[in-house]
């Protein structure tokens, strides 16, 4: 609280409180109980000017409340949501509300955020409605994303140039039993022998074994499809079934067992399901590789996802293997660049090229700033019987938040 | 000589990969032939029996034991059947190996399914005259083992090309004598002629 004669060298408090207030560079306004608009600044002004061509609008005077309820039931999807905001703070639910919201001009992408503040101490109620731009800092941030996207990206088609023996052979058994149920079935017609019985079994087969050929190569290219960076509903199911197909070959040549363990509901959170993959993939093919180097036995030979629901908002995925894991002081360097767990020198690991990143030692790192751009978490553990368990998390997108 | 395969000749059939596995079974039925399928090296070793004629038709990239690791231990199993190997994808040394380990023939994926089929029957007829010869063998090493030690030396002495005169002089034995013991490693061998003997002969000593 201001003293009375806390600044002398204006004539009075309210007219240096006054400009103050016009001087802040955000657009604030000041409601009363009822969401009417009772003092608004310059700034707020100015902005209402330039956008809406009609100050009075939104000045004193406004129900601003019942200018968002009109705002939500035309288009606006976030007004809703200030308003809620708005009358929770009043009611004094909360202190405090912010939302980041878009609002582009038709000739520049804007973002602002809003926030509504209760002022403290004061009866009857009165809350600060203010917007900032922050535009410059959700650029920067598209950017970061962007360049992370890219770099996904690249290192998805250094990873399917490594795979690629595997999916051959992935591809080339369907290829080769269609052949062979096809050429049977010709023969036994040429030859009269023709049991309709077993012309349905190789009918059928070849039916299913061309889809089985044609899911290996949606899964390829949409695994090598560019960026897009979307944030979508993502089953981690899918995502795993989808990642463990594509390994599923290197697994098998290395006599190791992928085996699933997941939540009977499925289990979602929302992103870019590729990239989500795409950490799924690095880990499992890393898990693949120390296995084989280190020679473990066959019979143990075993990369475990397990998926479940981690209570109360996070979705979470295990990724256990049975390989020689790493000592323990090794394991929060796992994700430093250029680390690795095999071999003495990184030189040596760059010149072998075994990362899916075309050896630069970089994939682990990717896919922790995948999974936090996600906003979870990437973690290496050490397991009680031996072998790594990564664990990562990610916000857990539950049934009723789909349709939001 | 060319032998008929007999009527159990069997396509052994080892793939991991049970669609791909039932696929040759089907192709190769479709052209008659008797198909046994084994889902792994394992598989197969303990359920098997080596004394069925026919051939082995192997997929090498397998988990566990693998199509090479196989191979190695075919024979010491008492399988002794030509072996076609599938590949994905055959390098050289995977090849050197194979081939040292006793493959017969490599086939690549995608294959053609005549050249499988092809591949399949001509292992299947060289593995019967394998077994023909090694039948001829046997009884030929079962007649000689009744002769005595006398004849062995005049047989060996025929073989080699020598008439009773010489041979007579070599062993310091009257031509009479020689003419009794030759007719008797004639009876015992029931060769027709000299040359019938020595064809048999040398057979069983190169196979």
């Amino acid at each position: 609280m201001m003293e009375p004669n806390a600044h002398p060298e204006f004539s009075s408090e309210a007219s240096f409180l006054r400009s103050v207030f016009d001087a802040l560079p955000s657009h604030a306004a000041v409601l009363d109980g009822r969401g009417v608009v009772v003092e608004v600044n310059d700034s707020w002004r100015r902005f209402g000017a330039e956008n809406e061509g009609d100050t009075k609008v939104l000045g004193p005077g406004v129900d601003y409340l019942a200018v968002c309820d009109d705002a939500a039931r035309s288009d606006a999807d976030g007004a809703l949501e200030v308003a809620r905001g708005i009358r929770d703070v009043i009611a004094g639910v909360r202190d405090q509300y912010h939302m980041c919201y878009p609002c582009h001009s038709p000739d520049e992408q804007r973002w602002f955020q809003v926030r509504v503040t209760r002022c403290a101490g004061l009866d009857p109620v009165r809350v600060v409605v203010s917007h900032e731009t922050i535009t410059e800092a959700q650029q920067i941030e598209k950017l970061s994303r962007k360049h992370q996207s890219d770099l996904a990206h690249m290192m998805r088609l250094g990873t399917i140039n490594e795979m690629a023996t595997g999916l051959a052979h992935e591809l080339n058994q369907p290829l080769a039993a269609i052949g062979n149920f096809a050429s049977g079935c010709l023969r036994r017609v040429e030859s009269g022998s023709a049991e309709p019985e077993a012309l349905r079994e190789a009918l059928e087969t070849i039916v299913s074994e061309s889809r089985r050929a044609g899911e290996i190569l949606r899964r390829v290219r949409q695994f090598v499809r560019k960026g897009q960076d979307l944030n979508v509903r993502v089953d981690l199911g899918e995502v795993v079934r989808d990642s463990t197909a594509l390994v599923n070959a290197e697994a098998r040549e290395a006599g190791v067992d992928l085996v699933h363990e997941f939540a009977s509901e499925p289990v979602c959170a929302t992103g870019d399901p590729v990239q989500i993959q795409q950490v799924v993939i690095n880990i499992i093919r890393n898990a693949v590789e120390a296995i084989r180097d280190a020679e473990t036995p066959l019979k143990k030979r075993r990369i475990t996802v397990r998926i479940k629901p981690d209570h109360p908002s996070l979705a979470r995925v295990d990724i256990i293997d049975s390989g020689p894991g790493a000592p323990r002081e090794r394991i929060p360097v796992l994700f430093d660049p250029f680390f690795t767990t095999k071999g003495s020198s990184v030189s040596q690991e760059i010149a072998k090229g075994t990362e899916g990143d075309g050896g630069m030692g970089l994939g682990l790192t990717l896919c922790r700033s995948i999974i936090e751009t996600h906003g979870g978490e990437l973690r290496a553990d050490i397991n009680r019987h031996g072998g790594l368990t990564f664990t990562f998390t990610l916000p857990l997108l539950k049934d009723t938040d789909s349709d939001g | 000589m060319m032998a008929e395969p007999s009527e159990n000749a069997t396509v052994f059939v080892i793939d991991d990969d049970p669609t791909l596995r039932r696929s040759i079974e089907f192709l190769s039925e479709s052209v008659g032939l008797k198909v046994e399928a084994f889902g792994s090296g394992q598989e197969f070793l303990d359920d098997a029996d080596a004394t069925t004629p026919g051939a082995i038709v192997l997929d090498v990239r397998m988990p566990g034991m693998s199509g090479l690791d196989l191979l190695d231990a075919l024979t010491d199993n008492g399988f002794h059947h030509p072996v076609i190997i599938i590949t994905g994808h055959a390098d050289v040394p995977m090849a050197v190996r194979a081939l040292k380990a006793g493959a017969t023939e490599f086939i690549e994926k995608p294959f053609n399914d005549q050249d499988l089929l092809d591949r399949v029957q001509k292992a299947i007829e060289w593995d019967a005259e394998q077994r023909v010869r090694l039948a001829d063998v046997l009884v030929v090493k079962e007649r000689s083992s009744t002769l005595t030690p006398r004849e062995r030396e005049v047989m060996d002495l025929v073989i080699d090309g020598n008439a009773n005169k010489q041979i007579a002089a070599t062993l310091g034995l009257s031509e009479k004598t020689i003419e009794v013991h030759r007719s008797r490693v004639m009876r015992k061998m029931q060769a027709t002629n000299a040359a019938d003997l020595i064809r048999m002969v040398l057979e069983s000593r190169t196979a």
